[in-house]
């Protein structure tokens, strides 16, 4: 026997009844209430958790009654109701949840690890020109906008490095048009970016030695922008976030925060396959063109060596003045500093890569 | 099919001695727990992967029903009949609009203007639709609730956000055609940049400031929209707020602000002078006091001046409590990597119910809600629940 609320249909006045099932007839009896009913022609909603469930009549009337197994006895011979009993104990079998979190978790890890950025990676170097164009267009000229300073490099300097640069280029048949700009916060950097402008920074310019130095950065640039690796960069991460909105969809601003995970997870590791890639083709393309590999090792090592030595001069700033309160010019410099790293940051393992610069043909 | 029915005659509301008319308030319960909803959800969202999100219709059904039903008052649970099959349909022609709206964006700027025309003109359709969708899915003691709001009445109410918006739209417009002009003529760039940049904050100055001028209007007329045509049964919602409540709710949002900004300047700098990182997490924390300020004081402006019949609520959320639920919840999130996304919804849910009451009494409850309504089909709301608006009470 149940107790439960019983509505008549016409009212929202509830009255108390019990509720029992002899063979296939439904008793409901309470104060004034005697209700007669063959299990057939009534319907008994799903269940879902603990939560009550209710008996329907054909006539609008209901009655709520506590979730029990007494019901799945009463209701055993009631076709409609198995599809979603199958439902209700998934969501209470111990095997079902375990294995929709590990599922779910491995398909996350299988998608946001390899099936976006290989899918990424076929979509960019598939993709016409002119879609290219009609995204990466201006992109060069916000930055630009952004940082708004020139070079301080002599026009002289800048047409000298640009004609070997557009040399080498042409050897890679890739379009590239090279800039020169300060662009303090980036430091010794260089940048291929997606609408064909690779932009190299005065610091860059002025820490190699050797203009081979330089033009073993442009290959590996090249590297990128033959491979539109930007590109991929950008529909990757376009990637990633729909994911994450088709996996929870549901969810409001608040949870902003989770969304950043796998994108940053993504990407790093998305980086460094895009960075070794570019490198191999940097080190062949310069030796097509008799330049020995060996100067992207030379250049790398000073990238590292100013990198170290604007961490220390960072560190030295902060024992001198161990209480002085973070003052704004005091993050600008460490955002200088970040910035400074950029080139080394997502470029990992700088003495590997110039042992394998170094190595280059030569196994 | 009716077989035996010896008695269905309706009950007297009054027949029982038990119904004072002493005033009391029935507090709103929440009864539903996170390890369940969690188990509940991760097995629908699996099941919406492996269908490529077909079951996703479904699955919300089945969120919306256990929220529904594991909220109580006067131990008598809400239930949610939505049909998953127009949900789906819903969100195949939302898709659909949204679809086509966006590329017809990107093919010119009149196209983009013509766009954003046409779902300006749907959107209070579209939001009429969505809460009488919501509200004749939800009910109460075998009553369905309704919405009676018509889509003239929600254009007026939108009427003050467009109105707001203006300034920023001519500016756009009026620079758009300049811009797309220049690009004609292949010349670099806007010529007279500081004209431009003038008007772009100018633009978006005068917009906010209209903003913040129709915004208790905005806030007023909309919820009195929302609650007064909000019907259970026979008993008809209402609503009694002024502007100048909302007024004042909007002014205590702006005290919290300025009182958190300043405290988290304190705090920054003290945490600098102590070498005390910890203090500079207290600061980001307060960053949220606006947020759930507005939340909290919008929550009791609303339900403190919305009424059922001739019942009211009483909503008692506090901003202090309301931060450290908004903060709490940002914490289990982020730890979690979004699994603790249950725990977090019935964390709401819970609060939620916590904070309201509905004041009434054994006797007039009774007859609130003694009149049933003929039961009402939705149809055709397919394009408004893809929205989701929510009336959640």
């Amino acid at each position: 026997m149940l107790t439960g609320t019983y509505y008549d249909g016409r009212s929202a006045q509830g009255h108390a009844v019990s509720v029992t099932c002899s063979g296939e007839l439904l008793l409901l009896s309470g104060a004034g209430i005697n209700r007669q009913e063959h299990i057939h022609s009534v319907s008994l909603s799903e269940r879902l958790g603990q939560t009550q469930r209710q008996l329907q009549f054909t006539d609008g009337a209901a009655c709520e009654v506590p979730d029990s197994d007494l019901l799945n006895t009463w209701f055993a011979s009631h076709q409609q109701h198995r599809r979603w009993n199958v439902l209700a104990s998934l969501e209470r079998n111990k095997f079902a949840i375990a294995a929709s979190v590990t599922l779910i978790a491995a398909m996350v890890l299988v998608l946001t690890l390899w099936g976006i950025p290989s899918a990424a990676k076929k979509l960019a170097q598939t993709m016409p020109q002119v879609w290219v164009d009609q995204i990466a267009s201006g992109a060069f000229d916000v930055l630009d906008q952004a940082f708004g300073d020139t070079s301080t490099l002599s026009l002289e300097r800048q047409q000298q490095l640009r004609e070997q640069f557009t040399q080498l280029a042409d050897a890679a048949q890739v379009n590239a048009r090279f800039e020169f700009r300060q662009w303090e916060k980036l430091g010794p950097n260089a940048v291929a970016l997606p609408d064909g402008v690779v932009v190299m920074t005065d610091a860059l310019v002025q820490l190699a030695t050797d203009d081979r130095e330089l033009l073993a950065v442009i290959a590996h640039e090249l590297g990128h922008q033959k491979e539109r690796h930007m590109l991929q960069k950008m529909i990757s991460n376009a990637g990633v976030a729909g994911l994450t909105f088709a996996l929870l969809g549901d969810m409001s601003g608040v949870a902003n925060v989770v969304v950043f995970a796998p994108t940053v997870l993504t990407s790093m590791r998305h980086s460094r396959a895009l960075e070794s890639d570019a490198d191999n083709f940097g080190f062949a393309l310069l030796q097509q063109n008799g330049i020995e590999p060996a100067w992207f090792a030379s250049i790398i090592r000073k990238l590292g060596a100013a990198r170290d030595l604007a961490k220390e001069q960072d560190e030295d700033d902060k024992d001198a003045e161990p209480n002085k309160p973070e003052s704004s010019d005091e993050l600008d410099k460490q955002g200088d500093i970040d910035g400074w790293q950029g080139w080394l940051n997502s470029h990992p393992a700088t003495e590997e890569r110039a042992r394998a610069a170094e190595s280059y043909g030569k196994e | 099919m009716q077989e035996a029915t010896t008695s269905s005659a309706p009950a007297t509301p009054d027949s029982t001695s038990h119904h004072s008319s002493a005033m009391q308030d029935y507090p709103f319960q929440f009864t539903g727990k996170g390890s369940e909803y969690f188990a509940i959800w991760i097995v629908n969202l699996l099941l919406s992967i492996l269908t490529l999100g077909i079951y996703s219709a479904w699955a919300k059904v089945r969120r919306e029903k256990y929220f529904h039903r594991n909220t109580l008052l006067d131990d008598k649970p809400f239930d949610y009949t939505g049909d998953p099959v127009k949900i789906l349909i819903g969100r195949l022609i939302a898709l659909f609009v949204i679809v086509v709206g966006s590329t017809l964006q990107n093919l010119s700027v009149a196209l983009s203007l013509v766009v954003v025309g046409v779902y300006a003109v749907i959107y209070p359709w579209v939001v009429v639709r969505s809460l009488r969708f919501r509200a004749r899915n939800t009910r109460y003691r075998n009553t369905v609730f309704n919405f009676t709001g018509t889509t003239w009445q929600a254009a007026k109410v939108y009427f003050w956000i467009y109105l707001a918006m203006l300034p920023m739209v001519v500016v756009s417009i009026y620079y758009g055609a300049e811009l797309a002009d220049y690009q004609a003529q292949e010349v670099e760039g806007l010529e007279d940049i500081p004209g431009f940049m003038y008007s772009v904050f100018g633009g978006v100055g005068l917009t906010m400031l209209l903003f913040v001028a129709f915004f208790p209007a905005y806030l007023t007329y909309k919820q009195g929209f929302v609650h007064s045509n909000l019907r259970f049964g026979n008993a008809q919602g209402g609503f009694d707020a002024n502007v100048s409540d909302f007024f004042v709710a909007l002014l205590k949002v702006s005290g919290v602000a300025v009182l958190a900004i300043v405290a988290i300047g304190l705090l920054i700098g003290v945490a600098g002078l102590l070498n005390a990182s910890w203090l500079g997490v207290a600061a980001v924390a307060l960053w949220f006091a606006p947020a759930a300020a507005f939340q909290s004081n919008i929550i009791n402006t609303t339900y403190n001046h919305a009424l059922v019949g001739e019942q009211r609520f009483v909503s008692t959320t506090t901003v202090m409590s309301y931060l450290g639920l908004l903060l709490l919840n940002m914490l289990l999130l982020a730890v979690t990597l979004g699994l603790a996304w249950p725990w977090v919804q019935v964390r709401i849910a819970r609060y939620r119910c916590e904070h309201l009451a509905l004041r009434t009494s054994e006797a007039a409850f009774a007859q609130i809600t003694a009149e049933a309504q003929e039961n009402q089909s939705a149809i055709g709301e397919e394009v408004a629940e893809f929205l989701d608006f929510d009336i959640s009470l």
